[in-house]
């Protein structure tokens, strides 16, 4: 029995001993785990982490200098951007936006009723019916997001990657979008994401990935939300309380000011 | 009696242009040219590229001083053709060469993509310089292209342009919807299955054949204008990116056109003119867009 054959048979995307690095310098360092059909993992992590770097190679944009990537035959990935790298001055509209993704699904220059159709009706799905002709800079934060999700969703993938989908948004939103989420999922949708909102979204998935340059833990957040782990991956000393039955993360650092 | 009589002085006076074979193909060529300036504008400004035009007509010059320092001895025939046409020839290969080493250069991120043009570019100008300071040939056909002339367009220039702006328009046509997501988010274009590279190759080669079908009536250091200003002008009027490029290719084309038909009783240099009446439209636009604001503005106050 090698450790190979440990992999579950259904994973979509196998990740074996992966090591990334730009420009010789190494940002990840043999990592070895797997999505599965329906999972909802969280990749958590101090920046410049190798968080973007370990969704990146799971998209397979970026060069793997060691080991492999595997995807499931025929596997369509979904991925949606940090919101804050969007050109919000851009002249596009929503229905503009989704349909960007037709291309995979139709080779055609012109969009067919058809398309349109599928647009709208994705959009409602998400809850954003009726804003097809707007602006994407005269929305919500949350609309703002789940625009990107239409887009990602279009081409109708086993996995969907969002990277940061809630830096800079606010609590509402947040929640919202965790919801949204958690409703693909279970739709059959696996999801994974990276974060660095250690109680507003990690503690809430079923699963999380602790990064820094390396895989230090893999579990469920009662698993691997330990002041041991935290502290590897961090590099600070952190305390963990139990908020109704949720692990939550505190700074362990006295009060300032006081001698 | 008199005002009738002196109307149709002023009538025959202004239609006096189109009686002229070499003024209806300069204007054929300038409101083509204008119009596909405008399209390849709207994808450069909102790639943020705006530099890039500018650069590349810079560049296009080195290509067509090196092209014309070549002593050819044919002449007739196709090979006598390919001779004639080598300015254009050696200047489009130039101009696609330097865009690739633009995009190859600035995708390393190592430099900006405004100082890898900047560098790239006012080197191959400096070396057309260089050229035409030494070499006489060069300095003859130079002179018209650096500053456009609406004399001496021949049928050829006629056809060629119509061409190039037929390709140009298959181009974006074709390739519309992976070549907005490119230029909306590089990035995730290509995440999501978008061949970037090819689509930037195919932008950058478009491009110099529009650089160089415009050389001839706008001269190079003109032609940057028409490379932004349409699709500046059609930002200011439209959040809707097909909107937005109908508005740039009709400011463009507009523009080629009273800008070459002004030039006739003017006497001004068709090129500076075409560019002026293309800024004339982005202040009107400006203004308009400023006062509509100001409008919308006034209005949520007053609720």
């Amino acid at each position: 029995m090698t450790s190979l054959s440990a992999v579950p048979s259904h994973a979509l995307i196998d990740l074996r001993h992966v090591s990334v690095a730009y420009d010789g310098n190494e940002v990840l360092h043999g990592v070895t785990t797997s999505i599965s059909a329906g999972d909802m993992v969280g990749i958590v992590g101090p920046s410049g982490a190798g968080k973007t770097s370990m969704l990146r190679a799971m998209l397979g944009t970026v060069k793997v200098h060691d080991g492999s990537v595997v995807c499931s035959p025929g596997l369509k990935v979904g991925y949606v951007p940090q919101l804050e790298t969007v050109d919000w001055t851009f002249p596009v509209t929503v229905r503009d936006v989704v349909l960007m993704a037709a291309h995979k699904v139709s080779p055609r220059p012109w969009v067919s009723k058809a398309l349109v159709r599928r647009s709208d009706e994705l959009l409602e799905r998400l809850g954003i019916a009726g804003l097809s002709d707007r602006h994407i800079r005269a929305l919500s934060g949350g609309q703002q997001q789940r625009v990107f999700l239409a887009r990602a969703l279009f081409s109708e993938p086993d996995v969907l990657l969002l990277d940061e989908p809630t830096s800079g948004v606010d609590v509402r939103t947040r929640h919202e979008v965790l919801h949204l989420l958690d409703d693909l999922n279970q739709g059959g949708l696996a999801v994974v994401l990276t974060t660095h909102d250690l109680n507003g979204i990690a503690a809430h998935l079923p699963r999380l990935m602790c990064v820094n340059g390396r895989l230090i833990g893999e579990g469920t957040p009662h698993e691997v939300m330990t002041p041991a782990i935290l502290e590897e991956t961090y590099g600070a000393p952190m305390a963990v309380l139990d908020h109704m039955g949720i692990p939550m993360v505190v700074d362990n650092l006295p009060r300032l000011g006081i001698a | 009696m008199f005002s009738v009589g002196h109307m149709s002085v002023v009538a025959i006076s202004l239609s006096e242009p189109f009686q002229q074979g070499f003024f209806v193909r300069a204007l054929i060529v300038a409101v083509v040219a204008g119009a596909l300036c405008g399209l390849m504008s709207a994808y450069i400004t909102l790639r943020g590229m705006s530099y890039l035009g500018h650069g590349l007509s810079h560049s296009v010059f080195g290509g067509a001083a090196i092209a014309t320092a070549i002593p050819v001895g044919v002449s007739g025939g196709i090979a006598g053709a390919i001779a004639d046409q080598r300015l254009l020839i050696g200047a489009g290969l130039w101009g696609l060469l330097t865009g690739l080493a633009i995009v190859s250069v600035s995708s390393k991120k190592l430099i900006g993509a405004d100082t890898a043009i900047g560098v790239i570019t006012t080197a191959s100008f400096a070396f057309g310089l260089v050229l035409k300071a030494v070499n006489r040939r060069v300095e003859r056909s130079i002179e018209s292209a650096l500053f456009g002339s609406i004399l001496g367009l021949d049928r050829s220039d006629v056809v060629v342009v119509i061409v190039v702006a037929m390709i140009a328009t298959a181009f974006v046509t074709i390739w519309f919807r992976p070549l907005l997501f490119m230029t909306f988010d590089r990035d995730v274009a290509s995440v999501s299955g978008v061949r970037t590279q090819w689509l930037d190759a195919g932008l950058m080669l478009v491009l110099s054949l529009a650089v160089l079908a415009t050389m001839k009536v706008l001269g190079v250091t003109l032609v940057a204008a028409t490379l932004v200003t349409p699709a500046a002008v059609a930002r200011m009027l439209t959040n809707s990116f097909p909107r937005l490029i109908a508005i740039s290719v009709t400011v463009g084309a507009i523009g080629g056109g009273i800008g070459t038909y002004l030039s006739y009783f003017t006497d001004t240099p068709s090129g500076a003119t075409i560019v002026l009446v293309e800024s004339l439209a982005f202040l009107i636009a400006y203004l308009a867009a400023g006062n509509a604001r100001r409008t919308r503005l006034a209005g949520v106050h007053a609720h």
